[in-house]
């Protein structure tokens, strides 16, 4: 082939790339402008659904509330494809208790909770994920759901697991424990939270996950019973303070303040004494959230602890104990001892906050 | 005597002409492997984090604290907005940490009469060195707003001060200009939910100039009246949309724009905090991720597209030359500091892969454009310059380019579509036509300049006038 031969098929290839782009990129603008188009008309139904089911709610009878869901039902059906589902969960997350269940109703009636059922055994892990996402907006009880907690794909078996928060039973439940240790954090991340926010109804398990041999367990449980408070955990919280390694009784020790109950003061006071810093930060913010102004004497000597952050917090936390705490922290910054240049500090960050500055 | 020369410099020629076509076809071959890379994590991440999980996640007690650094150094005309803006980020747990770098202008008493700030006592922990920060204020209106004052010592100097009073597990800087996006932290924090080696993560960068602020806020996205900010548009697009991306799915990002990341702070303190170094964010990242390595901790550095921040860019062309001289002076320094990672398998896909192709594609681009763009007349005055090839290969090389830019602006229009303006379209599809043709020669020439000022030892920071964002009306 000659120069400009080659010349020749290159600026035709080049031309021919161009023109596809070009394509793509009309295709791309009339794309947008169609899902722009659309997206004001899918606003529109999502505020005629909030307003039939504001109608169905205030319903004086039975007959107007079925008039209601009719409305929802046929303004739905204006929509195309996934569009009715999209609107639907939209609306789902504005609403709740009846018009919640109002809306699984029209779901039902359009036949959308059945199609999602069947897509939550899809073989594409998108399609799986799309109808967990549709079942738990809608709160639906499925028993497919619960196979998806055991979902090769990490991204379903995440939001499986949030969706037991609104169905949860002894066996879900039971597998969001084993979902403490999934290869994926995400998996993790959801399991954890979904047994914080079932509070007492997920009690008994994390309970049982606190006594776990596995240390990554053990560690969320920790993290979920301090965000609990409940001090049906006490037990095994007070055992894990005294014998656990430093970062669990760092845990214990917040989760333990979290309860607010008068016995574990014994616990904490020994725990202040701790080799481990983080420990004794921990304790010390334990000790003040119990508001006990009993304990204001035992945190003072940590206003000299050799770590900053402990004596930040033993500083804090006498503040945050009322007055005891204040005169004990005078008292030490009138002193000429080891206390007095982080009792100086805190008091005049208090007398900042409380205005006097 | 004088045809044996001519033989030679013919040969000679030549040689440099495929090993620039060589360079050429190899580099093209890269960045057409980071396009496809980049589309399938685009399509993955939006399959992902969309939906209602991310919210629940986002109201849950598990959420690590994030504080915002701010450095910032006579940005007077701009600091109150970007301010606000931070204020008003969609984040539970929020805690702003401005540091006021010695300014000459009014930045320190903006933020004081537009914040209500008084100084505190706050203690301070120097975790890592720095000026000492003389002032520390806190705002009456936002008691997670804390503010630092102390002498100029440079950028690093002021994160790392910034650093030293912030209290969340992650620390996200940001320039002083830069206005984010209301749920871009929201965004920008899953890779720390969804990851156990994350150690930063880092966003998507968009030109403010020409978009509509109100606020504090970007409340409409619009390209810049001036064209020259328009090419750096289309630009950014390039870099982020594909480029970062693409570094994702091979774990190779070695970038985290300083004007918005996100970073563990226990990780940034171990590591020495921000180096007094012209390019401090890629230096940053490659020490973190180089400290950890030799560690054996896990160093993932992840890219997120879909959270976005604005920056204001230069609007002329002193100002652009020198920006973009001394970020390629900070890449030829944050390079050499770590050159025993080259080709050293001891840093996995880091030492293997990513360092050598950032030295060969980043570094090396401007020097084989500039072989190849002067050789061009020294082959026609050999007469060893075959006309009509020499003009295809010019056409390719410029058109692959355009092509390139083209899809970035694609990928943008199938993606977010946040330029909504007919017209902003149409321009922005120019610029992405035309940039090849004259700005990106010209980048070259100031990329070259910044590696040659690197080896004459030049460390200067020049300056970047702020003109502050476009208010828009209220209606």
């Amino acid at each position: 082939m000659t120069a400009s031969g080659l010349v020749t098929v290159i600026g035709q290839v080049m031309l021919g790339i161009y023109g596809l782009l070009l394509l793509l990129l009309v295709a791309g603008v009339l794309r947008t402008a169609h899902r722009a188009r659309r997206a004001r008309v899918t606003d529109e139904v999502s505020h005629e659904i909030l307003a039939a089911l504001a109608d169905h709610e205030t319903a004086p009878d039975d007959r107007a509330a079925a008039a209601a869901l009719a409305r929802i039902a046929d303004t739905a059906r204006t929509l195309r494809g996934t569009e009715v589902r999209l609107t639907l969960m939209a609306v789902a997350t504005a609403v709740g208790g009846e018009s919640l269940a109002a809306l699984r109703d029209v779901a039902d009636r359009l036949g959308l909770i059945a199609q999602a059922e069947r897509s939550a055994r899809h073989r594409s892990w998108v399609e799986r994920l799309l109808a967990a996402r549709f079942l738990t907006a809608l709160s639906v009880t499925s028993g497919t759901v619960r196979l998806l907690l055991r979902d090769p794909h990490c991204a379903v078996r995440a939001q499986a697991a949030a969706w037991v928060t609104v169905n949860d039973s002894p066996e879900t439940v039971g597998v969001l424990g084993t979902l403490l240790v999934d290869p994926d954090p995400r998996c993790r991340f959801a399991a954890k939270d979904t047994l914080a926010r079932l509070g007492t109804r997920a009690s008994a398990q994390v309970e049982s996950l606190l006594r776990s041999p596995d240390p990554i367990v053990r560690r969320s449980a920790l993290e979920i019973a301090g965000a609990a408070g409940d001090p049906v955990y006490l037990p095994a919280l007070r055992e894990i303070a005294l014998t656990g390694e430093p970062a669990h009784q760092a845990l214990a020790a917040t989760a333990l303040g979290a309860t607010g109950d008068p016995e574990v003061t014994g616990v904490l006071r020994d725990l202040l004494g701790h080799p481990d810093a983080t420990v004794r930060h921990h304790t010390v913010t334990a000790l003040a959230a119990t508001a006990d102004w009993r304990h204001a004497a035992d945190i003072v000597p940590l206003l000299h602890d050799r770590s900053h952050t402990v004596r930040r917090a033993a500083g804090m936390g006498l503040l945050r104990l009322g007055a005891p705490g204040l005169i004990l922290l005078r008292e030490a910054a009138s002193r000429d001892s080891e206390e007095s240049p982080v009792a100086q500090q805190i008091l005049q960050y208090h007398d900042f906050a409380s205005g006097r500055v | 005597m004088s045809d044996v020369v001519l033989r030679a410099s013919r040969f000679l020629f030549l040689v440099g002409n495929v090993t620039v076509l060589f360079y050429f076809a190899l580099t093209s071959t890269f960045y057409l492997f980071l396009m496809m890379s980049a589309a399938l994590d685009l399509r993955r991440a939006y399959l992902r984090d969309h939906g209602e999980l991310l919210a629940r996640f986002l109201s849950s007690e598990f959420l690590p604290t994030i504080t915002v650094l701010v450095p910032a150094h006579d940005e007077a005309p701009t600091i109150e907005n970007s301010v606000r803006s931070l204020l008003t980020l969609s984040y539970p747990q929020l805690e702003i940490v401005v540091v006021d770098d010695g300014s000459a202008d009014a930045t320190l008493d903006t933020l004081v009469t537009a914040f209500e700030l008084r100084p505190v006592p706050l203690p301070f922990d120097a975790l890592i060195p720095s000026t000492p920060v003389e002032t520390v204020y806190r705002s009456y209106r936002h008691p997670n707003l804390l503010v630092g004052a102390k002498t100029n010592g440079g950028k690093a100097d002021a994160l790392n001060a910034a650093l030293c009073l912030a209290g969340g597990d992650l620390v996200c800087a940001v320039d002083a200009d830069t206005i984010i996006d209301v749920e871009a932290l929201q965004r920008l924090v899953l890779p720390f939910i969804g990851s156990d080696d994350a150690i930063a993560s880092g966003a998507t960068i968009r030109v403010a100039n020409g978009c509509r602020v109100r606020d504090g806020r970007v409340i409409e996205d619009r390209l810049p009246h001036s064209f020259l900010a328009v090419l750096q548009a289309v630009e950014y697009l390039r870099c982020f949309l594909f480029g970062r991306v693409g570094w994702n799915r091979i774990g190779g990002n070695l970038v985290i724009s300083g004007a918005f990341g996100l970073f563990r702070r226990d990780a940034l303190v171990q590591a020495g905090g921000y180096a007094r170094t012209v390019g401090e964010d890629v230096e940053l990242v490659v020490r973190l991720r180089r400290r950890r390595r030799e560690q054996g901790l896990p160093a993932g550095v992840h890219f997120v597209p879909d959270p976005i921040a604005w920056t204001e860019v230069p609007e002329n062309l002193r100002t652009l030359a020198s920006q973009r001289e001394r970020w390629h002076r900070g890449l030829t320094d944050t390079l050499w500091r770590h050159r025993t990672m080259m080709f050293n398998p001891r840093y996995g896909v880091l030492g293997v892969f990513v360092f050598p192709v950032f030295l060969g594609v980043e570094w090396l681009a401007p020097v084989a454009e500039a072989v190849g763009i002067l050789s061009l007349p020294a082959g026609l005055a050999l007469h060893a310059v075959n006309i009509p090839f020499a003009l295809t290969l010019l056409l390719v090389s410029i058109g692959f380019s355009a092509l390139l830019s083209t899809l970035a602006v694609l990928l943008e229009e199938i993606t977010y579509s946040r330029y909504r303006r007919r017209r902003d379209r149409v321009v922005l599809l120019a610029g992405a036509l035309v940039e090849n043709l004259g700005y990106r020669q010209l980048t070259v020439f100031w990329r070259l300049r910044g590696i040659a000022n690197q080896l004459r030892g030049k460390t200067h920071w020049g300056t970047m006038p702020r003109r502050g964002f476009t208010p828009a009306r209220r209606s």
